[in-house]
C-alpha cells in the first residue's frame, strides 16, 4: 500500500465525483426522458428533472416490439461465444503456458498482433468470409466472429495466470499418475477462475454490446439481438422519444445486472493477475 | 517397496552440468538423506528418481526394473515437496483421494485406503477442511497422506521440514522417523539441516558440485570424512580448521607448525610431505581440552564470548593467525574468565587434509 497524504486523498475523490457526475449526464437524461409520460412532450431543464413518474413508455414497447425475444437472441450469440472463448481460449492458454508447442513465440506474437487490428477493418472481411461460409444471417455468423476476436484477449490473460501456478501442483499430480488433458481439467482449471471470470465478463460485455457485425451479419429482424433493437425500431418510435429512450433504458439492463453480479470476481480477478505476476 | 540404483547418471542444463555422474545404490526399506549446500544438485537428483527431470545420461533401475526413461505415473514413487503442493481447492479428504480416484476406484474402494491412512496421521478430525485452513505441520501430514495413500515402492522428500517453526521440525521429524520404521518404505530424503541428516539417516549422501563426496552412516561421517568438506558439513557446531605448515618428517611422525608458534606432532600419514606443505589440521569442538595455563604443544586462542547452555558451555574466538575456533566445554565454568585459553589437541582425535581438502590419515 503506498500512503498518499489525507489531503491528495480528498483533492482525487472529488475530482473522480465530479467527473463521474459529468459521466452519469447522459444516463440520467435517458432514465428522464424514459420515465416521463408519453404525452409531455417536454421536460425539465434539458431532460434532467422529471415532474411526474410513468412507467408507460415500457408498456408501449413490450407492446410494439418483442424485446424480450431479441433479449434471448443476444444471449443466445453472447452466451455461446463465452463458452467457446473459455473453452478453447484456456486449452490454447494452458498449451502455451506448460506444454512443448512448435514455433509457441511465433503463434503468440501472431496472436498479440491480432490485438493491434482496429475492429472496423475487419466488417468487410469477416462479412466476406461469413458469405463463402453460407453463415451470413445466422447466428453462428456472429458467434464464430465474436469467438475468433475475444479469444486473443482470453490467450493472453489465461496465459499469464497459468504460468503463474505453481508448477509443483502440476508436478505432485503426475507423480499421482494423472494425465495432462486431467490435470489441466482438474488442476488448473478450478484454480484459475478469478482469470477465468475476467474472461467471462469481457466477452460477455464486448458481444453483448456489438453493433457493427450485427447490424452488417443479420437481416432478419427475428435473428437480431438487443443492440440492434433501436435501429429496427427507430422509425417506429421516431415520434415518441420517451418509447425510444426507454427501449435504450431496457438494453442496458442486463449489462449492468451481469457486472454487479460479476464484478466481485473482475476485481478480484484482475488483481490476482497482477500480483501473481 | 523397492529398493533403487543410480548408475553414472547426468544432468546437463544446456552447458551446465547439474549432476555429474552419480553413482548410487539405495536398498529396500532404507532410509537414506542427501545433504550438501544450496545449489549443489540435491533437488535435481530427487526429480530426476522422480521422473519430474530427464536423466541426460546413466541409467535408473527401481525394484531391478530400468526406468530410466518411465513416464513418472509409472514409476510408483510419492514425492513430498518443500511446499506441500496440496491442491488448494479440494479438501483433506480430496487431497488425500485424488490419486486414487483418477484411477477410477471406486467411492469404497478410496475410502478403505484413506481413512487407515488419515487415522494413522491425525487427519480424520480436519476431512473436511481446506488446506488453507490447515497449519503447517497439519499441511506437512497431510502432504505425507496423499503420498501414503498410494502405496509407493519410493518416498521421496524435498526438505519437507523447512516451512516449519524450530519446534514442529523436531516434532516432525520425530514422526517421520517412526512412520518410517513402521512402514519401513524405501525413502530418499532431501535436508541441508545436517542435524535432520544425523538423525533421520541409515545413510548420508554428501552431494558438492553435483557429484557425490562421500556416502555412509551418520557416524561414519561423523569419525571418518574423507574430505574436509565433509568433515565440515557434518557435525554442529562445526568442525574447528587449524592451518599448519609441516616443518619436518622423519619416519614415524610429521612436525607441524601450528598457529602462535606451536609446534605439533602427528603420526606421519602415507603420503608423501615435504616441509613446507601446507595442510590443514581439523577437530571437532568436543574434542579440545581448554585450560588457562599454557602446556606443551598446546595452542592459544583468544577467548571472544562465552555461551552457556547449562550442561554445556561453548567459547568462541581466534587463534593468532586469525582463524575462528569453537571450544566445546563441561565441568569447571570459571576458566570462562580468562582471555587467553590454551586448547590441547590429541593426535588420534584430530583429521589431517592436504591442500586439496583430502584427507590424509
Ligand atoms: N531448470 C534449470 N535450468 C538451469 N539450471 C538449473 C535448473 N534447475 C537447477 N539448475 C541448476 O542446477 C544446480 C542444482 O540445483 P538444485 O535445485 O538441484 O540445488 P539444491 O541442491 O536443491 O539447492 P537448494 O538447497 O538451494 O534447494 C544449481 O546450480 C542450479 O542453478
Ligand atoms: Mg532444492
Amino acid at each position: 500500500m503506498i500512503r498518499v497524504p489525507a489531503i491528495t486523498r480528498r483533492l482525487a475523490t472529488a475530482f473522480l465525483t465530479a467527473l463521474a457526475l459529468v459521466w452519469m449526464v447522459p444516463v440520467l437524461m435517458m432514465l428522464a426522458v424514459a420515465f416521463t409520460p408519453p404525452e409531455k412532450r417536454v421536460t425539465g431543464f434539458g431532460g434532467l428533472v422529471v415532474e411526474e413518474v410513468s412507467l408507460r413508455n415500457f408498456g408501449i414497447v413490450f407492446a410494439d416490439a418483442p424485446i424480450l425475444h431479441h433479449l434471448l437472441n443476444s444471449l443466445v450469440i453472447t452466451l455461446s461465444s463465452v463458452f467457446f472463448v473459455v473453452l478453447f481460449g484456456a486449452m490454447a492458454a494452458y498449451a502455451f503456458a506448460r506444454m512443448r508447442v512448435r514455433g509457441k513465440n511465433i503463434w503468440f506474437f501472431l496472436l498479440i498482433t491480432t490485438l493491434m487490428l482496429p475492429v472496423p477493418t475487419l466488417i468487410v472481411p469477416l462479412f466476406q468470409i461469413n458469405k463463402s461460409l453460407g453463415i451470413l444471417d445466422t447466428y453462428l455468423g456472429l458467434i464464430l466472429p465474436y469467438t475468433a476476436l475475444g479469444l486473443p484477449f482470453a490467450i493472453i490473460i489465461l496465459r499469464g495466470f497459468f504460468e503463474a501456478l505453481p508448477r509443483e501442483l502440476e508436478e505432485a499430480a503426475r507423480l499421482d499418475g494423472v494425465s495432462q488433458p486431467r490435470i489441466f481439467w482438474f488442476i488448473a482449471l478450478p484454480l484459475s477462475w478469478p482469470a477465468l471470470s475476467v474472461v467471462v465478463i469481457f466477452q460477455f460485455m464486448t458481444s453483448f454490446n456489438e453493433f457493427v457485425l450485427a447490424l452488417v451479419t443479420l437481416d432478419s429482424d427475428s435473428l437480431k439481438p438487443l443492440s440492434l433493437v433501436p435501429l429496427i425500431y427507430s422509425g417506429q418510435f421516431f415520434t415518441q422519444p420517451g418509447a425510444m429512450f426507454a427501449t435504450l433504458t431496457l438494453i442496458t439492463v442486463p449489462v449492468v445486472v451481469f457486472y454487479f453480479a460479476m464484478q466481485r470476481f473482475m476485481i478480484g480477478g484482475l488483481t490476482t493477475g497482477a500480483v501473481k505476476g | 517397496m523397492a529398493g533403487l540404483a543410480l548408475t553414472n547418471v547426468s544432468k546437463d542444463y544446456g552447458s551446465v552440468r547439474a549432476i555429474d555422474e552419480v553413482s548410487l545404490e539405495v536398498r529396500d526399506g532404507e532410509f537414506v538423506v542427501f545433504v550438501g549446500p544450496s545449489g549443489c544438485g540435491k533437488s535435481t537428483l530427487l526429480r530426476m528418481i522422480a521422473g519430474l527431470e530427464e536423466i541426460t545420461s546413466g541409467a535408473l533401475t527401481i525394484g531391478g526394473q530400468d526406468v530410466t526413461r518411465t513416464d513418472p505415473a509409472e514409476r510408483h514413487i510419492a514425492m513430498v515437496f518443500q511446499s506441500y503442493a496440496l491442491y488448494p481447492h479440494m479438501t483433506v479428504r480430496g487431497n488425500l483421494g485424488f490419486a486414487l480416484r483418477m484411477a477410477r476406484q471406486s467411492k469404497a474402494e478410496v475410502a478403505a485406503k484413506v481413512d487407515p491412512v488419515a487415522a494413522m496421521l491425525q487427519l480424520d478430525a480436519l476431512m473436511d477442511r481446506k488446506p488453507s485452513q490447515l497449519s503447517g505441520g497439519q499441511r506437512q501430514r497431510v502432504a505425507i497422506g496423499r503420498a501414503l495413500v498410494r502405496s509407493p515402492q519410493v518416498f521421496l522428500f524435498d526438505e519437507p521440514l523447512s516451512n516449519l517453526d524450530a519446534e514442529l521440525r523436531v516434532q516432525m521429524r520425530v514422526e517421520l522417523a517412526q512412520l518410517h520404521k513402521k512402514i519401513g518404505i524405501t525413502t530418499i530424503y532431501v535436508t541441508h539441516d545436517q542435524v535432520e541428516a544425523m538423525t533421520l539417516a541409515d545413510r548420508i549422501v554428501v552431494l558438492r558440485d553435483g557429484i557425490i563426496e562421500q556416502v555412509g552412516t551418520p557416524l561414519d561421517l561423523y569419525d571418518d570424512p574423507t574430505s574436509l568438506f565433509v568433515a565440515g558439513f557434518i557435525g554442529s557446531p562445526r568442525i574447528n580448521e587449524i592451518r599448519a605448515t609441516v616443518t619436518a618428517t622423519n619416519a614415524e611422525q610429521l612436525l607441524l607448525q601450528l598457529p602462535g608458534e606451536v609446534a605439533f606432532a602427528y603420526p606421519r600419514p602415507e603420503k608423501d610431505l615435504k616441509p613446507g606443505d601446507t595442510v590443514t589440521l581439523a577437530i571437532r569442538p568436543e574434542h579440545l581440552t581448554a585450560s588457562d595455563k599454557a602446556t606443551p604443544n598446546s595452542i592459544p586462542m583468544d577467548v571472544e564470548y562465552w555461551e552457556h547452555l547449562g550442561g554445556v558451555s561453548y567459547a568462541y574466538g581466534a587463534l593468532k593467525n586469525g582463524q575462528r575456533m569453537i571450544l566445546e566445554h563441561r565441568l569447571n565454568r570459571s576458566i570462562s574468565e580468562y582471555q587467553t585459553l590454551h586448547l590441547s589437541i590429541e593426535p588420534s582425535r584430530a583429521f589431517l587434509f592436504d591442500a586439496a581438502g583430502r584427507r590424509l590419515t
